[in-house]
């Protein structure tokens, strides 16, 4: 078994295919052998929660699983365990401050240009995609400011996360 | 732009893909990774589903003769 995290929209829906989980402690079968973006259950690392943000945050508990890469984590089947019930707005509301904190400063025009994008969207943040979106533009205005600032941001706002959501940052088969 | 990355333009470009389920999986994946943090092609995806669903449910007849014209006028200039 591993644990790994799946962020849903309100009511346990997946954000994507639109289903409903069950409720916690149900198995919810991936419907075949699974497949990245085909079949099967898809959920995360805790090193790529920051490029998937929705309202909810659950921990979930996978059977049979393989880490394809990106952080993605894949399963035949998968439960949730419990919601992380300290993803809420006002953890984005922090994380929003802590990427505007984090921003390049001063730099060439596209850099300023991607630290007002980000300063922007930051005053929208809610748990979920406005807050996804704040941290997308803060690593775009990374990337300007320096190569791999892409990727070293993404880091540094999932270690944050991890942190404060105190999640388990590896998931061991 | 970082290499694993489609712009809102490539996502509007390969949303009917997306939606018969034909895009291969890695371009599925950059496809849902870009929705996750820009809602205005989430609010985009949303309207294509609900045009298809609901131009689905129209007959012939239920179209205006004055803008099943103009329908087809546009799509005959598109054919050229």
């Amino acid at each position: 078994m591993t644990i790994a995290y799946k962020f849903l929209r309100p009511g346990r829906m997946a954000p994507f295919t639109g289903a409903r989980w069950p409720p916690a402690g149900e198995w919810l079968d991936g419907g075949g052998s699974p497949a990245l973006c085909r079949c099967g259950i898809h959920a995360l690392e805790a090193v790529a929660l920051p490029k998937w943000m929705t309202e909810e945050l659950w921990r979930v508990e996978l059977d049979d699983s393989t880490h394809p890469g990106g952080g993605i984590v894949l399963a035949r089947r998968g439960r949730l365990v419990e919601r992380v019930a300290g993803w809420s707005d006002e953890t984005a509301h922090a994380y929003a401050e802590d990427c505007l904190h984090h921003l390049p400063r001063g730099g060439c025009e596209v850099v300023r240009t991607r630290a007002a994008d980000t300063v922007a969207v930051a005053a929208t943040v809610i748990a979920g995609t406005a807050a996804a979106e704040v941290g997308y533009c803060a690593a775009k205005a990374a990337e300007a400011d320096a190569p791999g600032g892409y990727e070293r941001e993404r880091i540094r706002q999932a270690i944050w996360l991890a942190s404060r959501l105190e999640l388990e940052r590896s998931t061991p088969g | 732009m970082s290499e694993r990355e489609i712009t809102c333009q490539e996502l509007v470009e390969l949303v009917t893909e997306y939606l018969d389920d034909s895009l291969p999986p890695d371009r599925r994946l950059l496809f849902e990774e870009h929705l996750a943090f820009c809602s205005a092609c989430g609010t985009y995806l949303e309207q294509m589903r609900l045009t298809i669903r609901l131009t689905g449910t129209l007959r012939e007849d239920d179209l205006d003769p004055i803008a099943r014209d103009s329908m087809l006028a546009v799509l005959r200039g598109f054919a050229r």
